[in-house]
């Protein structure tokens, strides 16, 4: 195995990456984007260190990156939560595969990197699986509630903490939850590729994500009626207000985007059938 | 097809014409591990002092990378060549989490400086840090006969710090779920039963909190007598009575020491992570100001120290 630090030019900034490249020549590579909340390239815990290697010893490549302004990219930082990097992941995953050689491509992403890579996936027509990490809110997924009064609501509870445990305090003795969908990059994805979402969350969270798993697969036309029609769902072994920090979930988060790409790309255990690319390079 | 190493060696740097410095990542071998590194240099005339940038321990190394980041490229567009790294256990390096300690962290920095002295012109370096990056520049400093130390809040204490570290992630804890997670709840015991700690996300082996413990700075230093910064960023507007026995202690050592003082509101905050989602959605970095006040007041200090070392006023 052998890294490669890089530098790669994005609209007047330079985005830094690790490019992880196995020894001998890779079967495909993946791509590992983090949340906004300003960890570097190697991710909070090095988890994305950790993973790269880890997909090394399979026989793919791994490149993390930092997005502009973050870490060792150069660049002003400037985060919309609604409007995640696709164009600076996509530009670093282009000239990456440009460099690898390789086709084929898998995205993890953490929290609004699950959401970039969502939009990678959509974009870029050598992606073949997605995994979206999201052990806390399911937000980067679920399509916001529009109007005056949920941007309101939404507002006061960013500022004020105590207010949003006191208001998921009361969903949860009432029973009351909304039954938000997916944003339509999780339906396109998962319908012509395989998609994982990893949660921790809470009992309410966990029962939105299934409420929305369901409403995908009956708008695709019935109960998973194709083995990779909806998005695999997997529960994290600890529950989601504890983020990442905890060790076990560090490992299970490695080990289950490692097994999941190794399986998911050619070449690897589960790829018996090659699985067809997600939407066509719009480009 | 066949991975073009030629086209990625060849992206392992940039110049920035307009800023006038360039960078150029290196992969050297740290502590006897390989790791990755970043070269910042001036596009002009370089100086004759370089730095060495020295991470903080823990979530802290990503917290105050910023802070770093923004002082290699001032004082690379200033002049000086810049070495900014990872210690083992840290970001690429090799080696796993979790054995890091005072003495791998000093290590690390004494060979970064080795490494600085290999790839640039420059004659002699300093070595730059905060919070406990800033005790591992001066312990490093001591150590290699550096011509120069810059500490921001310096930890002197270690066992008071990795204390404050543990309050710290039980408070995150606590802040998140209403109570701590049950493995978690009792750090004393954990590190006697089980042999580790879990500290905001990274293990802490017992050997590596009793070896942060152990650090006492201000009784570690015993040689250096170089120029040197303590710039301690505070709510208040006085030198903390531990700080001073650290100025008395490098002014002991017969070294030239500038102490600045910077009150800021976001003080307590330093170190802590630092970007925050605001109401209308935009994340925003709650310590850029504060980080460009340090970097530009450790930018003053550089070229003055830079100015009395070419001169020959100090060794």
């Amino acid at each position: 195995m052998i890294e490669h630090p890089v530098f790669v030019p994005f609209a007047g900034a330079h985005l830094a990456a690790i490019v992880t490249v196995p020894d001998g020549q890779p079967r495909g590579a993946v791509l590992l984007l983090q949340g906004a909340g300003g960890a570097p390239h190697s991710h909070r815990y090095r988890l994305w260190t950790r993973t790269a290697r880890d997909l090394a010893r399979r026989g793919l490549a791994a490149v993390r990156m930092d997005y502009r302004g973050i870490g060792d990219s150069t660049g002003e930082y400037g985060f919309d939560m609604r409007e995640p990097p696709v164009e600076e992941a996509l530009a670093v995953a282009r000239l990456s595969l440009e460099a690898l050689g390789v086709g084929d491509l898998g995205v993890a992403g953490n929290c609004v990197g699950a959401r970039t890579a969502l939009g990678v996936a959509s974009r870029l027509r050598a992606c073949r699986s997605v995994v979206c990490i999201l052990p806390q809110a399911l937000a980067p997924v679920l399509q916001e509630a529009k109007g005056s009064w949920a941007e309101g609501r939404r507002s006061l509870a960013r500022r004020y903490p105590s207010l949003r445990r006191a208001l998921r305090a009361v969903r949860g003795l009432t029973g009351y939850r909304s039954a938000a969908p997916f944003v339509p990059e999780v339906g396109a994805v998962a319908e012509s590729g395989r998609l994982l979402i990893l949660h921790g969350g809470t009992a309410e969270t966990r029962a939105q994500l299934s409420a929305a798993v369901a409403a995908l697969a009956s708008a695709q036309g019935g109960a998973r009626p194709l083995r990779n029609a909806s998005p695999e769902v997997r529960f994290l072994p600890t529950d989601g207000a504890t983020g990442l920090r905890p060790l076990e979930t560090q490992a299970a988060v490695i080990d289950s985007i490692a097994g999941w790409m190794d399986e998911c790309l050619p070449g690897g255990p589960g790829t018996s059938v090659r699985p067809g690319a997600l939407r066509s390079d719009r480009a | 097809m066949t991975v073009n190493t030629a086209l990625l060696q060849s992206l392992g740097s940039y110049e920035d014409i307009g800023s006038g410095l360039a960078e150029r990542f290196l992969t050297p071998l740290l502590g006897g591990g390989q790791s990755v590194a970043v070269l910042s240099r001036p596009l002009g005339q370089a100086r004759q002092t370089g730095w060495v940038l020295c991470h903080s321990f823990g979530a802290e190394q990503i917290n105050l990378q910023p802070l770093e980041v923004m002082t290699a490229r001032l004082l690379a567009a200033r002049g000086f060549a810049v070495l900014r790294f990872h210690s083992q256990g840290y970001g690429d390096s090799e080696w796993p989490t979790g054995r890091s300690d005072t003495g791998s962290h000093v290590r690390d920095a004494v060979d970064a400086a080795e490494v600085l002295l290999e790839t640039t012109d420059v004659s002699g370096f300093g070595f730059i840090g905060g919070r406990f990056g800033g005790a591992v520049a001066a312990l490093a400093g001591d150590l290699r006969g550096a011509r120069a130390i810059g500490m921001w809040n310096p930890v002197l204490d270690g066992g008071r710090y990795i204390r404050a570290l543990v309050r710290l992630s039980l408070v995150t804890e606590m802040a998140g779920r209403g109570r701590p997670r049950t493995t978690a709840r009792h750090p004393r015991r954990d590190l006697r039963e089980r042999g580790q700690l879990e500290i905001d996300g990274f293990p802490i082996s017992r050997e590596v909190f009793q070896n942060i413990t152990d650090l006492d700075l201000v009784r570690s230093l015993s040689r250096f007598s170089g120029e040197s910064l303590v710039a301690q960023v505070s709510p208040t507007a006085s030198i903390r009575p531990d700080v001073e026995r650290l100025i008395d202690r490098l002014a002991e050592l017969g070294g030239r020491c500038t102490t600045e003082l910077i009150p800021d509101p976001e003080a307590r905050t330093f170190g802590r992570p630092r970007y925050r989602t605001s109401a209308s959605g935009r994340k925003t970095d709650t310590q850029a100001t504060l980080s460009s006040r340090l970097a530009l007041t450790t930018l003053r200090w550089c070229l003055a120290a830079d100015e009395r070392l070419s001169s020959g006023a100090s060794a």
